[in-house]
């Protein structure tokens, strides 16, 4: 085969996979980008190209400060506790107990369900008087709150939830990792007079970090993923209280149909999630701790 | 000094007995090697002492204290794992300190303590490497390191060489050897290789099935073995046993199917057999293995392969017919119940 014919080959090979990049990825970047430095067209008044006029407005517009910023939070909320939640459970469900099986089963079910149908049991605990929160509430002389109607508490109520959906799924890569760990190092530690605390900070803390920082960068990118409850729960209200930003993209683009300042908003959120995946594979580059 | 003592301590998982009603002793400085086959209780014993299992029944004292349910750390002794159980994500210096920082041990003494102990396993100028940058032998003196740096008067070693090529298990073997004598340490060893045994221990104890087989100098488990086990466990190519019948005083080989057939068991190590031109055991060569300085022949006598260690170069062909003595003090006499029968005066017709 000449050199050329076997150009010619790999090209064809490549092709399919090329393909559908470009099609469903790379395209509907570009396209996203374009569409975000236009103004959206109408069959009276066609598209025209109006530079980053998009972009100020976004700097003023106060819905999407407020997304961001819920998003910000929300993303703390969820990411640090299912974390810290994810190594209680899978160290825990390490240990020789009774039963051990069927608690790993319980702490993964959150993972199995849809989210949608998660938000639907969700609704029902947080339902005012009659929801499963407030009946217990009650029982200790307290309740009438309006936990998805406040303003103040409909974020946190969220983010509980989405602790309570995410923290199994991330339990599972913890148990993993933990079950990598020898046993031994665990009697030399205990031989050498260590405490389960001191060996917990220092030696299997460590030791999991590499699980840490890909369990640490998912959540993150999937915070700002994640909007399906949304739709169920609050609809990002009370009055914007919990709207994320991708939720406020599919509000702008399907229920105002302004679809170039939705482009607009994409491309943020395209560009912080590029962002969080440089530094995931910055962070794996270095390696930390593996044997 | 420290004298470690079981007695009559027994360690189960369910029905299962891992150490049976063993007592054991081990005087202050000595190198004692548990040694036996996989499953026999050995590391288990070993672990007893470390703490890291409970006894069901029995005690264990370690100078004189009564330990059996301490916690391994308040025990005083030290342990070297087989596959080391370095810290991988700490360096060798931060490896060998781990018990000390554990222990709030003064940055001075630490310091002081760490040169001492990387000097004497010749790590110095490794203390900034991750274990993974090490090689085998090096990890291993790391654990090493480790084990001596807490100065605890006991050391205990499960099976600290198995990792390692045969050619570094033989230094790394007269090393622990050379620094157990000089640090004056007493050492418990754990390890299924009887060379190894026989190389470094003061005292052996032979496991099986949980129970003490044999306990003894490595001379004493060579020269006089109590049971068939001990004797076909000690020793390269093993003690030959050959069953044969007991009638009236006289010694004849163990017919095959015959009822009283195989009852009493006659050993002789391989380099004690000669070949005779007349008179003798017979048997029929099936091979013959040339090692350099000797060469080992197996031959088919009646039921039982016995293997006769012949000097230099000695050639033998398969089938070939040949005829084996034995000096009767050379003549180990184990009866129906597995004991060593030495007072039974029972010999060979061709034996003077």
């Amino acid at each position: 085969m000449t050199p050329r014919m076997a150009n010619v080959y790999g090209w064809l090979l490549l092709m399919p996979a090329a393909i559908l990049l470009i099609a469903f990825t790379h395209w509907p970047t570009v396209a996203t980008l374009i569409s975000s430095v236009y103004s959206p067209g109408t069959p009276v008044r066609p598209a025209r190209f109006i530079g980053l006029d998009n972009y100020r407005l976004l700097v003023d517009d106060p819905v999407f400060i407020q997304a961001a910023l819920n998003n910000l939070w929300f993303a703390i909320g969820t990411v640090v506790p299912s974390i810290a939640l994810a190594i209680l459970m899978a160290i825990w469900v390490n240990e020789n107990i009774p039963g051990r099986g069927l608690l790993r089963l319980a702490y993964f079910t959150p993972t199995i369900l849809p989210m949608v149908a998660a938000a639907n049991i969700w609704l029902f605990f947080y339902t005012p008087d009659i929801g499963l929160i407030d009946q217990v509430l009650a029982l200790f002389g307290s309740s009438g709150r309006n936990w998805l109607g406040d303003p103040d508490l409909v974020l946190p109520s969220l983010i509980v939830m989405t602790i309570w959906k995410e923290a199994g799924f991330f339990m599972i890569f913890y148990l993993a990792a933990l079950q990598s760990i020898p046993p031994e190092l665990r009697e030399a530690a205990m031989l050498e007079g260590a405490s389960r605390w001191s060996f917990f900070w220092k030696v299997t803390f460590p030791l999991l970090m590499p699980t840490t920082l890909f369990v640490l960068v998912n959540a993150l990118l999937n915070s700002f993923k994640l909007v399906d409850h949304l739709f169920i729960l609050t609809k990002g209200g009370p009055n914007n209280a919990s709207n994320l930003l991708l939720y406020y993209i599919y509000e702008t683009a399907f229920s105002f149909f302004d679809t170039s300042y939705a482009a607009t908003i994409t491309m943020v959120l395209l560009v912080l999630l590029a962002l969080l995946a440089l530094a995931k594979f910055w962070l794996f580059e270095k390696r930390v701790h593996y044997q | 000094m420290s004298r470690i003592a079981l007695e009559n301590v027994t360690c189960a998982w369910g029905e299962t007995k891992g150490v049976d009603d063993v007592s054991l002793s081990v005087e202050p400085g000595t190198f004692v090697v548990l040694l036996g086959p996989s499953g026999c209780g050995k590391s288990t014993t070993l672990r007893l002492i470390a703490g890291l299992e409970t006894a069901r029944d029995g005690v264990i004292s370690i100078d004189g204290c009564d330990v059996t349910d301490a916690p391994p750390a308040a025990r005083g002794v030290s342990m070297v794992f087989q596959n080391y159980a370095l810290f991988p994500h700490l360096n060798v210096t931060e490896n060998i300190l781990f018990g000390l920082k554990v222990r709030r041990v003064a940055k001075g003494e630490r310091a002081e303590r760490l040169a001492w102990a990387a000097d004497l396993t010749g790590l110095t100028d490794f203390l900034q490497r991750k274990p993974r940058q090490l090689s085998g032998g090096q990890r291993q003196r790391v654990a090493l390191a480790r084990a001596i740096v807490a100065q605890h008067p006991v050391c205990l070693m499960d099976e600290p060489l198995s990792n390692l090529d045969a050619k570094l298990r033989q230094t790394m073997r007269a090393e622990l050897r050379a620094l157990q004598q000089r640090l004056g340490l007493t050492v418990v060893y754990v390890t299924h290789d009887q060379i190894e045994a026989m190389a470094m221990a003061d005292r052996v104890f032979l496991m099986n099935g949980g129970k003490v087989e044999q306990y003894g100098t490595p001379e004493d488990l060579y020269a006089r073995p109590q049971t068939p086990f001990v004797a076909r466990f000690i020793g390269t190519p093993p003690m030959n046993l050959i069953p044969v019948d007991v009638a009236g005083g006289a010694l004849e080989p163990g017919t095959q199917g015959q009822a009283e057939s195989g009852d009493w068991l006659v050993g002789v190590r391989p380099e004690d057999l000669t070949l005779a031109d007349d008179d003798g055991l017979p048997a029929e060569v099936e091979a013959s293995e040339y090692h350099g300085a000797d060469t080992v022949v197996a031959a088919r006598c009646g039921e039982a392969l016995v293997h006769v260690r012949l000097p230099r170069l000695t050639r033998m062909a398969p089938g070939e017919r040949i005829r084996l003595r034995w000096r009767a003090e050379d003549m180990h006499l184990f009866d129906k119940a597995n004991t060593r029968r030495d007072g039974a005066g029972v010999r060979f017709s061709w034996m003077q």
